[in-house]
């Protein structure tokens, strides 16, 4: 403990090392000259009351990660150009204005030039105004068929999860049912399970988000059980149970916040895979039948007849699906190493 | 090349690894020791001291991006002397089993697992010894036998999950051993395994000493362990060695004040009961610059404005140059007994305050 | 009356194997048939290798594992019979410490939220019933709110941790404060029973000695009685009065801190104590050590009879596999003799009589 300068004991006096310091200065001083440069020395430890949580330390990482960056700046721009699509498109995508400049079946076909930036579609219609429009059919199928995916897999996959860390037998016997039902649903293939879903309510938008949307959801619920189980078994679970807190109570503020991370992460991933997933949903024909809506993934179907004549038709959705896609696997992977706790200081 | 040369001299090492964040961190800062044939010498220290580090530096085996190694480590080869800071990779490779080994931690992970022991064992006689078949085999039972496993030829079977903790340590330390290295670094070896097991591969360690005639560097944090195992030893302090001493001065009049709390910290089973531990206030990240200083002086109970002018030299105690330590104020033999009228001299704040 | 009073208590774990439906093949015995008391106001050290049982014994207690078989009283009831709920509520009286400071909090929590939690689930704090009827209900919430703030920036305090940690999070924090946060966890409570599990085993030498000292200034100040399980014997008995040794599942000895190092008896405590090494060369240099040979056996096939007869130096053909010892004084102790020894031959043992067979032991190193 601190002894106050004046109460200094008096064995201070036979103590070594001060003595061959000056005696004139007062000891009191002299030991307070110390604290002071140890102090200095010690320098900017200053006491941080402020703590910063996991979200808060992973975005401070981000930040200086370059992969994160271009992630954000893709995906920004993507969301910027889809909600302002409207406002940016010059034209009206549906509008066939220079219908009689395209002959497809003469193979002429209006390349870039000065009022068309992309050229022309073999129906005359203006290819950048019709990029840009289809960015907001495209991310809306992406985050509404991830969000069914997470929000149906996370409800099963969180149920099972933790049924079976907390549930004792019962809850294992849950746990086993949910399981295997999701197994089932793995056990067919994704793109399979969405042609049945098309095939069952018809091809339409709907269909497309909502048959990408239930492909995704054993991956979730398989992912959120994962996380919870491994987190179950960590001993701040323990302690919870020791200080007596109820099993709910652990489920839903230890267990599921601590769980998140991998969910998350795997959800912008999810956002990757669904536009691919719809794009190819759409090109199988399943898709929005009014082909003259744009979406990346029936422009891309409707430019393999002219793949030949015209490839710059199907390279501009191909390139927006392809970019799109890695600016949010970018995000994702690079969320993920920020949230690595191995990273962690 | 004389024969008076030490097996291994390390002369300032330095380790500094480059971060992006956190900028460079000094993990190791200038230590220095030497190894001779037969005897064991000690690196003691807490978490963070870099006493591991020190061991991967002179094994070759820190990564090679972002890192500084700085300083030498001659090592007397058969054909002439080495410096194993600047040896090439490959080189390493060579030297590594043949002329030194390492004993790890963990032996579960430092063994692979989908690989039976004796296959495990008989590459390394492959590879150094040149050993082929039948009589890898037998020299690999052998080798397994020496180091106290029971049943060798069934062992060689086995998959390390099936062996106990003990046993594969065991396993590590004969494979360690398979080329008769010269040298063997053991970087907490015992840490991870039961008390009674630990009596065991510390007394299997001294035999190979002894018999061998190895030198061992011996990398723990248990002064108890360096008490039985180490002739000499180095208490390592933020990356540099604050006391080098033989075992028995050490021991019996350690003079810096980290030595000394840390002796004062470890509960004795010899020692009467209801005696106080005299712990060492903070922790290690309490520390400031070398550069500015001494690093522990924040922990320190004895230091003074001279501890924070400049780094503390190492200095000889009392002109005996084989007890040195690094303090402007050591302790003088007749203050450790009036330990309980210094701690009242405690100046400094709260404990570990500090993030 | 003892605080803690343990009644042959076994935990056993189902092995289970199975294609579709899991069969029962076998049970590990982690704890096969313990009893043992706390007095109040005292320290049980219980100390043991790896997968002796120790922790299991200790989480039993608490009933964080099912309980095969057994009593537990604790001050007047029988922990081992209460309904789940009942026992929920029971924990504020019993504490646990863990050994991994940085795994037992949760990493999203900070410190002030990890400290209040169990005055919340418990529901301490706050005024009087009395007071509390006449008052408002937003009132009555400040009122809570503020006496568990204080309660907590007590027992930090206690700790040695200042108020100004509370919103912070436990990475930013050394070991040894992380610990220390974990036994304010404990101590918020106001527990009379805290067990703590390998308390120090994760920390640093200088830190385990700040973090032993803290436990018993603790003690002291607010006369708790611990249960400290660890498996280094130097700190049991360092800091117990009554030192239990374990050995596969069950005691093997008990006795006073002091007698046990006096006078070990059980063949096991004496090898045990014998590998426990000393930081000073000349004790290294000249003490006996008995080297066990082998490993411990799988608990869940425990040797017949006595445990230890398979690693015991001192094993004799009889009895020794085929019965299993009881804890037991020594024949002919004085009255009241506190020191008991689960071995058929612990008299000649101590006597002499029977000595060390060398083929047994892997090495008895005699001190030159």
């Amino acid at each position: 403990m601190p002894t106050t300068p004046s109460s200094h004991n008096p064995s201070e006096t036979t103590q070594t090392p001060e003595e061959q310091q000056p005696r004139d200065v007062p000891l009191h001083k002299r030991k307070a000259a110390k604290v002071d440069r140890l102090a200095e020395l010690m320098g900017d430890r200053a006491d941080d009351t402020h703590g910063s949580g996991i979200w808060r330390e992973a975005f401070h990482r981000m930040r200086h990660s370059p992969m994160a960056i271009t992630g954000a700046v893709i995906v920004l721009a993507f969301v910027i150009i889809a909600l302002c699509s409207p406002l940016i498109a010059p034209y009206s995508p549906t509008s066939q204005a220079w219908g009689n400049e395209v002959f497809p079946n003469r193979n002429e076909f209006v390349g870039p030039r000065a009022e068309n930036l992309l050229g022309l579609d073999h129906l005359g219609r203006d290819m950048f105004s019709r990029i840009i429009i289809g960015a907001r059919q495209t991310l809306m199928v992406g985050v509404v068929a991830t969000f069914v995916g997470f929000l149906f897999g996370a409800l099963l996959g969180g149920l099972a999860g933790a049924c079976s860390v907390l549930g004792g037998r019962w809850g294992r016997q849950v746990d086993n049912v949910v399981m295997r039902l999701i197994d089932m649903m793995l056990a067919l293939p994704a793109l399979l399970l969405a042609v049945t879903v098309a095939a069952l309510i018809g091809p339409s938008l709907t269909t497309v988000m909502l048959a990408v949307g239930i492909a995704q959801i054993p991956i979730f619920a398989r992912l959120l059980r994962g996380a919870m189980l491994s987190q179950g078994t960590r001993e701040y679970v323990l302690a919870a149970e020791a200080l007596g807190v109820r099993k709910r109570k652990i489920a839903l503020t230890h267990i599921l916040p601590n769980s998140m991370g991998p969910v998350i992460v795997q959800s912008t991933l999810t956002l990757a895979t669904a536009i691919i997933d719809a794009a190819a949903l759409s090109y199988l024909g399943l898709g929005n039948p009014d082909a003259s809506f744009p979406e990346w993934g029936t422009m891309l179907a409707e430019a393999q007849r002219f793949l030949s004549s015209a490839p710059s038709l199907a390279v501009y959705p191909a390139l927006g699906i392809i970019i799109t896609a890695l600016g949010f696997t970018l995000l994702g992977e690079s969320l993920r190493e920020a949230l690595d706790p191995k990273l962690r200081k | 090349m004389s024969s008076s040369a030490p097996l291994l001299a390390v002369n300032e090492l330095s380790v500094v690894f480059h971060g992006r964040e956190a900028g460079d961190v000094r993990a190791v800062d200038g230590v220095s020791f030497s190894l001779e044939e037969g005897r064991v010498t000690g690196l003691v220290g807490e978490s963070g001291c870099g006493k591991s580090v020190t061991s991967l530096a002179l094994m070759g085996l820190l990564p090679e991006h972002g890192v500084t190694v700085g300083g030498s480590a001659l090592m007397r080869l058969p054909n002439g002397q080495e410096d194993l800071l600047q040896t090439s990779r490959r080189r390493m490779r060579d030297l590594r089993g043949s002329q030194l080994a390492m004993i790890f931690q963990d032996p579960l992970s430092s063994l692979n697992p989908v690989v039976p022991i004796g296959r495990q064992v008989t590459e390394i006689l492959e590879r150094h010894r040149g050993m082929r078949g039948e009589a890898a085999r037998k020299e690999a039972a052998d080798l397994l036998y020496r180091v106290g496993i029971p049943d060798p030829t069934r062992r060689l079977r086995e998959y390390p999950h099936q062996l106990s903790g003990g046993m594969r340590q065991r396993a590590l330390i004969a494979m360690a051993v398979a080329c008769r290295p010269r040298l063997m670094i053991a970087d907490e070896p015992t840490t991870a395994l039961d008390v009674t097991i630990q009596a065991q591969i510390l007394e299997l360690l001294k035999d190979l000493v002894t018999e061998e005639g190895t030198a061992l560097l011996m990398i723990t944090h248990d002064l108890g362990v360096v008490a039985g195992l180490c002739d000499d030893i180095n208490v390592l302090y933020a990356g540099r060695a604050v006391e080098t001493a033989p075992r028995t001065p050490l021991f019996a009049e350690p003079t810096h004040p980290y030595t000394v709390g840390l002796l004062g910290s470890i509960p004795r089973l010899d020692a009467p009961r209801g005696e106080p531990l005299t712990p060492v206030r903070g922790s290690i990240n309490d520390n400031i610059a070398w550069e500015d200083g001494c690093a522990f002086a924040p922990r320190c109970d004895h230091y003074t404005m001279e501890c924070l002018q400049g780094p503390p030299p190492l200095v000889d105690r009392n002109g005996d140059p084989t007890h040195i330590h690094r303090c402007v104020n050591p302790i003088r033999h007749a203050d450790v007994v009036d330990r309980t009228v210094l701690d009242s001299t405690a100046v400094v704040g709260d404990d570990e305050e500090a993030g | 009356m003892s605080l803690l009073d343990i009644k042959d208590l076994k935990v056993h774990f189902p092995i289970k194997r199975g294609v579709l439906v899991d069969r029962t093949i076998g049970h590990v015995r982690a704890v096969d048939g313990v009893s043992l008391r706390i007095e109040r106001g005292q320290t049980y050290g219980l100390v043991g290798e790896s997968g002796c049982g120790k922790t299991t014994l200790g989480r039993g207690v608490l009933r964080l594992n099912d309980i095969t078989d057994g009593e537990v009283w604790f001050d007047g009831r029988d922990l081992a019979g209460l309904d789940p709920e009942t026992m929920r509520k029971e924990r504020k009286n019993l504490q646990m410490v863990f050994q991994d400071p940085l795994g037992s909090l949760n990493p999203r929590q900070n410190i002030g939220s990890i400290l209040l939690e169990g005055l919340q689930t418990h529901k301490i704090g706050g005024p009087t019933p009395e007071e509390a009827a006449q008052l408002g209900r937003a009132e009555y919430r400040a009122r809570v709110t503020e006496d568990q703030r204080r309660r907590v920036v007590d027992a930090l305090e206690r700790v040695g941790l200042s108020a100004k940690v509370l919103k912070r999070y436990p990475h930013e924090f050394s070991g040894g404060q992380r610990q220390r946060i974990g036994i304010a966890r404990a101590l918020v409570l106001e527990p009379e029973l805290i067990i703590c599990d390998e308390p120090v085993s994760a920390l640093d030498v200088s830190i385990q000695a700040q973090v032993l000292n803290l436990l018993e200034e603790l003690q002291e100040e607010l006369g708790l009685t611990y249960l400290v399980i660890a498996h280094d014997l130097a700190v049991v008995r360092h800091v117990s009065d009554v030192v239990g040794v374990m050995y596969l599942g069950s005691l093997v000895e008990e006795a006073s801190s002091d007698d046990l190092y006096e006078r070990p008896l059980h063949p096991y405590t004496r090898s045990l104590m014998s590998a426990v090494p000393v930081p000073d060369p000349e004790v290294e240099d000249t003490r006996e050590r008995i080297l066990l040979a082998g490993d411990l056996p799988s608990p869940a096939n425990p040797p017949t009879g006595c445990r230890f007869h398979t690693r015991c130096p001192w094993r004799q053909e009889e009895l020794c596999d085929t019965e299993r010892p009881e804890l037991r004084p020594l024949n002919g102790a004085a009255e009241g003799s506190t020191h008991r020894v689960a071995c058929h031959y612990a008299e000649q043992i101590l006597s002499g009589e029977i000595q060390p067979s060398k083929e047994h032991a892997e090495r008895i190193v005699q001190g030159s």
